[in-house]
């Protein structure tokens, strides 16, 4: 990217001398890193805690977008405020301006969403007032996606007596609810210039008209559901009635569960006539959905695996079987397979209602534009899965071995509940268990959006024999065993004030020196069971995982 | 399977190692929550906005040449500090006095409008109350208000127009910095504490600006007066006010209500949009509440014609429960006349507000009065009876990731009841963004009161919603709410019922 960023700057510094600046961890051109929260009683503030920055290493060079050697490293903490970011003091304080100007950064965060600019600083002809004054807040003009480089825009304009001296890079303008976990997010390549686009295009699975757009011809022409049925066991439904907009986003709900080889069938619940259907996949994980037809029928490598209707012109079409389709079809498209050799995952799948196209983000021909037509497109994935997945276990100061006693498994059922005893050695004791569970463990979580692994965390009082649910067997899985020193007076560290829960076989142990509420709810949501309770109490369950008072427990 | 310990390390070195998901490990960072603190949920409120809520209810005073000439702006004359000619020193006594027995808790003076004259002995301009006519050059009205207020036990806050249509160098940087900036200074040291500083809306456009006749000037109200600079300097002379545009907003009409969807949610960039003032912005970056203007007559100046429509107090509660009843704060015009006095009239008005709110919104039915919920958070001092044990510091919640909740407040006895209040714990952030209220006189068989959205600081309910009149009340001895979503788990501080 460096050439890239310094063509970019050479046009700036013709158009706007003496605003360009480059920051870029590889030299020493900035003053000072830490973090900056601007809520005021922020444990980083008070100093209860201290922020986490630092340069280090590009862990991801990226050819073509940010191939430079170092990049700072934030870590976004669950402590910090909504706006909570990294730091960076200026060697050349940045003047601001009534006319509006631009800072770019480089960014490469696990969350996609729009990332926040605070600028720090002071008036040039107040000499007494501190650099350390609140100048601007600025959300990204776009959003970022997650897992991969990207460059965000902030559009910044002051008063003219004003200049920053610090910028602070907020990852998250929407983590404004309590979160669990800290991540990492990393920046990189930060330029003051007056060019409002990003330096590289990060659209994936591009569209052809705005994500908000409304159906225009709903009365006459809507996609109202999708079924998806396979030869060995897929079966997904969604109703979409509800909508109102051309493009729905099914991304972060049940995926379709598909084995690889299996021959998958999708129906489309459309009313209204005179449009057909797609099913595209994105067999590449590569952010986009690449046709490539040969002999009227979809190739191998297409992502564009079945459809209902495409021809050179619409009155000579085929349907991705190859054989001849009228352009009036109401048909559904041929059923698809997956590819026998496909590497287990998580997968894009596209489903388009169109008229004559190919184009994965609707027909952009002027008088057939998707919107006019009134189609739809929706996006969710799919999980393309192995019938047996990859176990592996951390474990330290304990053994851990297969339920009947002999040696874990190297791999375990696809969707299916994994049990397996803990053996805690005599001066610890098992806090919980971390439970890593999908694919790509050793890249980012996040590819092209696609969301590849997540983390369960689940609390323990006792070791034995464990169970882990079938639905955190939705791809490989890792866990970890999370232990403590037992405390040397031998009162649990759980006696304390309030609602201790032991989970144990087939019970949860509740016990309260005092009137406590509680509330326990299965993980469908159901109410097993809730009260008050001063005392102990022993309340017989399944084996699965529950949530009592906000917190999980694995009964076993 | 006995594993060694160092070969299990060393496999799961193998196994782990892959999957870190970047090369850089920071420690791992704890926090005690030993008390079961909810988390918040951001923006959260200041020290000073927790103050200026509380004030919830103040008056207003809009007073100066154009008293005496008759007009709203004067913008639209070349200036002439001898318009303002009172016969004697204004009576701020009597203007703070009746705003004190309409309930108000402080008051905003204005020390200079749109006209750019300053009701102040200042040394930035010379159009001031130094070379007024009459008792104008014994007056000095922050002075006058501030004593009143302290007299009163009420707080005291400042209005100063940023627009200035006679200043010579408005639309300049140096009216920023040699005009502006010494008139905010010398009102945040020359009289006592601030709870608030007003600023305005209205900016540039016709006036003289010093020459002898109209020009037109405009500015670009996002960056001219570096509001965020001038928020600084005002702290560190009054730490406990709170700045117009920064620290609260205006509620978008000056006709005295509030969204009855209201967040204290705000993004800074909408200030100047305007565009989404009554109701907040769920997911606004910021918080900045709601302050709802509104004139006791149709003027903000007073002219004579404007004795005779001055709002009744029944309209003047009504807006107040609109207001201050809607996650907002009230900020209610009372214009003195020419003699330095609020009119009769106005007066009658503001006591008989002041009744009102007495009488209707005084005597909780609620208080001390025993409270059980469906779900309470554990463990910690969450309990249901913190609703009505009169302790603002104390709150009703819920476990973390659940978002409603219901309690039931037993009266004791069956009483009509015309209101209820429900304020949330917002030094942790707004979130409830639906609830219902039902009445019962069995505990058994319910009735639906209302229904709503927002709470935030404050919500007054009356049935249905409506507030158009007192009405005849509802008989119940039991009152249910339910929280039916909320962005997190719902904190409720105090329901009142009255």
């Amino acid at each position: 990217m460096k050439k890239y960023i310094l063509s970019i700057l050479s046009v700036s510094m013709i158009t706007m001398a003496g605003m360009a600046q480059t920051i870029n961890f590889e030299e020493n051109n900035h003053k000072a890193i830490s973090t900056y929260d601007y809520w005021v009683d922020s444990p980083f503030r008070t100093g209860e805690l201290a922020g986490q920055v630092e340069i280090i290493d590009n862990p991801s060079p990226e050819e073509g977008v940010n191939e430079t050697a170092k990049v700072l490293a934030f870590n976004r903490s669950r402590y910090g405020s909504h706006l909570y970011g990294a730091r960076i003091d200026l060697q050349t304080p940045i003047q601001l301006s009534s006319t509006q100007s631009y800072i770019h950064v480089l960014v490469k965060t696990p969350k996609k969403g729009s990332l926040a600019l605070i600028g720090l600083g002071k008036r040039n002809d107040w000499p007494a007032q501190s650099a350390e004054v609140f100048q601007l807040v600025r959300v990204s003009t776009k959003e970022i996606p997650a897992g991969k480089w990207a460059d965000a825009v902030f559009k910044i304009s002051g008063n003219a007596a004003a200049q920053l001296h610090s910028l602070v890079i907020v990852p998250d303008t929407k983590s404004m609810l309590p979160t669990d976990d800290d991540y990492i997010v990393y920046f990189d390549e930060i330029i003051h210039n007056d060019d409002a686009q990003p330096r590289f295009s990060t659209e994936v699975y591009p569209l052809s008209f705005d994500k908000e757009q409304k159906n225009i011809r709903e009365s006459e022409r809507k996609l109202n559901g999708l079924t998806f049925t396979g030869n060995k066991g897929a079966n997904l439904t969604f109703d979409l009635s509800s909508y109102k907009t051309a493009y729905i986003d099914k991304i972060d709900a049940e995926p379709l569960e598909v084995l690889v080889g299996e021959q998958i069938t999708a129906q489309f619940n459309y009313k209204g006539d005179w449009m057909h259907r797609y099913v595209y996949l994105d067999k590449g994980n590569d952010g986009k959905f690449t046709p490539e037809i040969s002999g009227n029928r979809p190739t191998a490598n297409s992502d564009l695996v079945a459809y209902s209707f495409l021809g050179e012109n619409e009155d000579n079409g085929y349907n991705s079987n190859g054989v001849s389709a009228s352009k009036d079809t109401h048909a559904d498209p041929p059923a698809f397979t997956i590819p026998a050799d496909m590497e287990p995952g998580f997968y894009r799948i596209r489903c388009k209602v169109d008229w004559n196209s190919d184009d994965a983000g609707g027909n952009t021909a002027s008088g057939n534009l998707i919107i006019n037509n009134g189609g739809a497109i929706v996006d969710l994935l799919a999980n393309v899965h192995m019938e047996n997945v990859n176990l592996s276990v951390t474990a330290r100061m304990c053994d851990v071995t297969a339920a009947d006693g002999g040696q874990l498994p190297a791999q375990i059922p696809f969707g299916q509940a994994f049990s397996f005893n803990v053996e805690m050695d005599g001066d610890y004791e098992i806090t919980g268990l971390e439970i890593k569970h999908g694919y790509n463990f050793t890249g980012e979580q996040y590819v092209c959006e696609n969301r590849q692994w997540q983390v369960e965390k689940i609390a323990l009082s006792e070791d034995g024999l464990i169970t882990i649910p079938a639905e955190y067997v939705d791809g490989n899985v890792s866990i970890e065993i999370k232990f403590t020193n037992k405390n040397p007076t031998g009162l649990s560290s759980q006696q304390a004030d309030g609602l201790n829960v032991l989970p144990g076989k087939g019970n949860l142990t509740l016990k309260s020196n005092s009137a406590q509420e509680y509330c326990i709810v299965n993980a469908s949501g159901i109410v097993m069971d809730k009260s008050v309770l001063s005392g102990e109490k022993v309340i017989g369950l399944p084996s699965g995982v529950y949530i009592v008072n906000g917190q999980k427990y694995l009964v076993r | 399977m006995k594993l060694n310990f160092k070969c299990w390390t060393a496999l799961s070195m193998l196994m782990i190692m892959p999957v870190c998901i970047s090369a850089q490990n920071f420690a791992d960072q704890n926090l005690a929550n030993p008390d079961n603190t909810p988390a918040p949920v951001f923006p959260v409120p200041n020290e000073r906005q927790m103050s200026w809520f509380e004030t919830e209810f103040y008056g207003f005073s809009h007073y100066g040449p154009n008293t005496f000439v008759g007009s709203e702006w004067g913008n639209n004359r070349k200036p002439n500090a001898r318009e303002f000619a009172p016969s004697s020193v204004p009576n701020c006594d009597q203007w703070v006095s009746a705003m004190h027995d309409a309930g108000m808790k402080g008051m905003v003076v204005i020390c200079k409008h749109h006209d750019g004259f300053c009701l102040w002995p200042t040394k930035s301009t010379d159009f001031n109350v130094i070379n007024s006519a009459g008792a104008g050059p014994q007056t000095d009205i922050p002075k006058l208000v501030s004593e009143a207020c302290k007299k009163y036990g009420m707080k005291f806050g400042v209005y100063l127009s940023p627009w200035d249509a006679s200043n010579e160098h408005y639309a300049k940087p140096e009216y920023i910095t040699d005009v502006f900036m010494k008139q905010i200074t010398e009102l945040c040291t020359n009289y006592g504490e601030l709870f608030e500083i007003w600023f305005d809306g209205a900016n540039g456009g016709s006036g003289y600006y010093g020459g002898s006749y109209m020009t037109n000037r405009t500015i670009d109200k996002a960056t001219y007066y570096d509001w965020d600079n001038l928020l600084d300097s005002i702290h560190k002379m009054q730490p406990n006010c709170v700045v117009w545009g920064r620290e609260f907003r205006w509620c978008g009409n000056e006709d005295g209500y509030s969204g009855k969807t209201c967040w204290s949610n705000f993004d800074i960039a909408e200030v100047t949009i305007e565009g989404a003032n009554n109701s907040g912005i769920e997911d606004g970056l910021m918080f900045i509440p709601s302050e709802v203007d509104v004139r006791t007559t149709n003027k903000w100046f007073w002219t004579s014609d404007q004795d005779n429509v001055v709002k009744s107090a029944e309209r003047l509660f009504q807006i107040y429960l609109e207001s201050v009843g809607r996650n907002a704060t009230l900020i209610m015009n009372c214009a003195p006349n020419t003699s330095g006095v609020l009119p009769t009239q106005v007066v009658t008005s503001l006591q008989g507000l002041g009744q009102l709110l007495q009488t209707r919104l005084t005597n909780d039915f609620a208080l001390n009065k025993t409270v059980t919920a469906d779900k309470t958070r554990t463990p910690g001092s969450f309990a249901a009876s913190n609703i009505t044990d009169n302790d603002k510091n104390t709150y009703w919640a819920t476990n973390d990731g659940q978002k409603t909740g219901s309690f039931v407040i037993d009266l004791g006895q069956t009483k009509t009841i015309h209101y209820v209040m429900l304020q949330e714990y917002i030094r942790l952030g707004q979130r409830v963004k639906s609830f219902t209220i039902e009445t019962s006189t069995d505990n058994a068989s319910w009735t639906t009161f209302a229904t709503g959205t927002t709470i935030g600081y404050k919500r007054i309910m009356a049935k249905n919603d409506d507030t158009t009149s007192y009405g005849s009340g509802q008989s119940a001895r039991y009152i249910r709410v339910n929280i039916t979503d909320s962005k997190e788990c719902p904190l409720i501080h105090t329901v009142s019922v009255f």
